[in-house]
């Protein structure tokens, strides 16, 4: 079966229901997040302070000949979606559809000219997506199916959010929260930091898992520091605490705090990226993110090299959408999912805006769609040319 | 779709009728060295060396009454590993989930994989992608997918050199019957045997030269300086498998020719192990001996982060070599094993389904599964009390 159209596309999103009044409004909504671009101090760090920000989702619809389509999504607007259609679509129209492996490679073999991170990687992430909801289309099973799976009954989902009390209230068990401080604060950021950890673990007992995020507002010497002042609250995992550039930092902090595990990679893009973090030793969790680094392939790749080497691969936001979910069903050194719990506490979660199709979590667990590819739920009508953003 | 049984079965292959006009090829009579040559009293001709036990074949049957086969090497020890140890683990389980199914065999045997076991976990994973392939009525090179290529490019592995040339193969690996410990005469010996061969394949030719762990990091290192001007396209298996700081110090000091090894490396670890030092330039996972496909594609995986080229060992004469090799696109080529004897159809030495090698190329089936066609009157019932015991009766036996 050859491959008809790759194409960047808009997708109409249905109306947010909002049947049940919010207590509140979300932290996602209030929460200061420090990024490295907060070294200065004309950013904000509140939510919409981020350059780049705007930047919003592309879908990529591939079409095969029979006009059987499959639908992913990645990110990052108007770039990422000329990839696609410029770079991308040449490649691989008129290709055999299901020849995933085949047509990664070809994209692969292009992107190193253009860099096989970025935008490059967003937009074959996108593409890859796509390929694999066709192929589960084609031969009529779901994705997780085809790959092997299902290696669990459910996933089991840690819960990202400072709303400590509506997490435990939905059911989660583990949690991860914000960080304010940028390393350029010294002592005053780290003791932001502290008190801001201290009172998180208070909230949610001495048993539960808790995860800090930093997304790279640190660098290596400020991280340690922080992380000698942490150690009583026994960290399940510290993440992403410098850019994904300082693997030497990332190294260097694994081995001098042992008692915290290190996670990153939902800023590295590709295969090599993570391969580069296990050889180096740099990280115990890696997280790609499907729809920045690659796609589906590029994710089971990075989860073979770390199940090699004794690593877990737990992707970025994997929960909150089918592409993770369906990851998270075939991959066995990947014991738990992100769900990204970004909605106003006491609306429940079946009322969250998302990807049509997408199941959400049910005391903390989640049984995916088993309708064939990912199961998304999006008609032909909904889909139009890219609009940009 | 459920798992209804897994058993160990003997395949009945019928022997090919008697061609005239063929004479012996050097699969019969070729002298090959391989650690056990320290003990004259193993000689170096296939047949009288300790370690064949044959094949044994798995069949799985789902729910519906559909099956897969595959199989391993090592089988009359494998046998009981699949009968009472992975049948009981994986009956009644999802056919189609392979990747857990391979996890609980895994994991499972974690305290004594490796060799015999994971030989034996290799024809229950080929089983079920046949079975898989069946189920969802695609080749599994399209589960995989594949296909990256038109057709696989093979080197041939033999020593009649005339004879691949005349088949239309343009690669050879010839073989080694020299030991380590024969000193320079030794090494005097197997430079003739390297020239004649490079003379009979001509100039431009890919050689390889495959010593199958008959050699020491020593010794390896006197022979690839002395095979230097015969320009080898790569050196195969010189040291026993697990010394990986012995092929990480060849690999670094021998530049002129690429280190290849794996067939005696038993799953993804020792794979692991030997990639992440870059011990190795190429690697040559058994999928009858590695774990199977599923195995096999993980190692693949790790190498091709690493720019590393996998060529399976024995990977073209079987319809899981030519799978493999049609869907992956880090792996340039595949072996093939010159079984047939000189003048001799290469069709004879293979199963129903498997297409042969034209002009120095394969295609594999494009049926569903591996696209084997085994008629079912082949298959017996596997017989442990009917298993050999075999006698090696000295020098010249």
């Amino acid at each position: 079966m050859k491959i008809k159209s790759v194409r960047a596309v808009s997708v109409k999103m249905p109306e947010p229901q909002k049947s049940t009044q919010a207590r509140r409004p979300a932290w996602s909504k209030s929460a200061k997040r420090a990024m490295p671009i907060n070294m200065y101090p004309e950013f904000s760090r509140y939510p919409g302070g981020m350059p780049g920000g705007g930047l919003g989702a592309v879908w990529v619809q591939v079409t095969a000949e029979d006009g059987t389509w499959g639908l992913g999504q990645c990110a990052f607007g108007d770039p990422v979606a000329a990839y696609v259609n410029k770079v991308i679509a040449p490649i691989l129209e008129g290709r055999n559809c299901l020849a995933i492996e085949h047509l990664n490679d070809l994209i692969q073999r292009v992107a190193f000219r253009f860099g096989v991170s970025g935008t490059g990687s967003t937009a074959m992430g996108g593409v890859d997506l796509a390929l694999w909801d066709l192929k589960g289309k084609i031969m009529n099973q779901p994705v997780y199916r085809l790959l092997g799976g299902p290696v669990r009954e459910s996933i089991t989902c840690y819960a990202t959010s400072d709303d400590l009390d509506w997490s435990q209230e939905l059911g989660f068990t583990k949690f991860k929260i914000t960080n304010p401080a940028h390393y350029s604060e010294g002592d005053a950021g780290i003791r932001e930091v502290v008190a801001h950890v201290a009172q998180a673990r208070e909230q949610i007992g001495d048993d539960r898992d808790l995860m800090i995020n930093p997304v790279m507002s640190f660098n290596a010497e400020f991280a340690l520091r922080l992380l000698e002042e942490l150690r009583p609250f026994n960290l399940r995992w510290f993440e992403e605490p410098v850019p994904p550039t300082d693997t030497a930092g990332l190294a260097h902090l694994r081995k001098s705090a042992p008692w915290v595990a290190i996670a990153t990679g939902e800023d590295h893009h590709g295969r090599h990226a993570f391969l580069d973090l296990v050889e180096n030793k740099a990280a115990d969790i890696l997280q790609p993110d499907l729809k920045w680094g690659g796609g589906l392939t590029e994710a089971l790749k990075i989860h073979t090299i770390g199940e090699m080497s004794g690593v877990a691969t737990i992707p970025h936001g994997g929960a909150n959408e089918p592409f993770g979910q369906h990851f998270a069903m075939v991959a066995t050194e990947s014991p738990m999912a992100e769900y990204w719990l970004g909605t106003d506490p006491g609306v429940p979660l079946d009322e969250t805006p998302r990807i049509p199709g997408t199941a959400t979590p049910v005391d903390g667990k989640i049984v995916p769609s088993s309708a064939p590819g990912f199961g998304i739920e999006i008609e032909e009508s909904d889909i139009s040319d890219w609009g940009g953003a | 779709m459920k798992i209804k049984e897994v058993r160990c079965i003997k395949l009945n292959v019928p022997e090919p009728a008697v061609r005239k006009n063929v004479k012996p090829g050097w699969n019969s009579h070729a002298h090959r060295s391989q650690p056990i040559a320290r003990y004259p009293e193993f000689t170096r001709v296939d047949g009288n060396r300790p370690g064949s036990t044959g094949k044994a074949w798995v069949q799985i049957t789902a729910e519906d009454g559909t099956y897969g086969l595959g199989s391993c090497s090592h089988g009359e020890l494998a046998a009981a590993v699949i009968d009472y140890f992975i049948a009981p683990l994986i009956e009644g389980k999802d056919a189609l989930a392979t990747e857990l199914l391979n996890d609980l065999i895994y994991r499972s045997h974690e305290a004594w994989q490796g060799g015999v076991a994971t030989a034996a976990q290799s024809a229950v994973d080929l089983a079920l992608w046949d079975l898989k392939g069946k189920l969802l009525e695609r080749p599994v090179y399209d589960l995989l997918g594949g296909p990256s290529r038109d057709s696989i490019e093979l080197y041939a592995t033999g020593d009649d050199i005339e004879w691949m040339r005349e088949l239309g193969f343009t690669r050879f690996k010839i073989s080694n019957p020299f030991y380590y410990e024969e000193g320079s005469e030794g090494l005097a010996r197997l430079e003739e045997h390297v020239a004649m061969q490079r003379e009979r394949a001509g100039d431009e030719a890919e050689l390889m030269f495959n010593p199958v762990m008959s050699f020491n990091v020593d010794w390896a290192l006197r022979v690839a300086e002395r095979l230097r001007p015969y320009k080898l396209r790569w050196f195969e298996e010189p040291l026993p498998p697990n010394n990986v700081s012995g092929h990480k110090e060849l690999k670094d000091a021998i530049t002129w020719t690429a280190l290849a090894t794996g067939e005696h490396s038993y799953g993804r670890k020792e794979f692991q192990q030997m990639i992440s030092v870059r011990a190795v330039d190429i690697v040559q996972p058994d999928m009858e001996w590695s774990g199977g496909l599923s195995e096999v594609v993980k190692i693949y995986t790790y190498a091709e982060a690493a720019g590393i080229d996998t060529i399976p060992h024995t990977g073209a004469g079987t319809a899981w070599g030519q799978h493999f090799g049609i869907a992956m696109p880090e792996s340039s080529m595949a072996e093939w094993f010159m079984s047939t004897d000189v003048g001799q159809p290469l069709e004879d030495k293979l199963l129903p389904g498997v297409p042969s090698a034209v002009d120095g190329k394969v295609k594999p089936s494009d049926a569903p599964g591996w696209g084997l066609e085994i008629p079912e009157s082949w298959i017996e019932p596997w017989d442990y009390a009917g298993q050999q015991r075999k006698v090696y009766d000295g020098p010249g036996g």
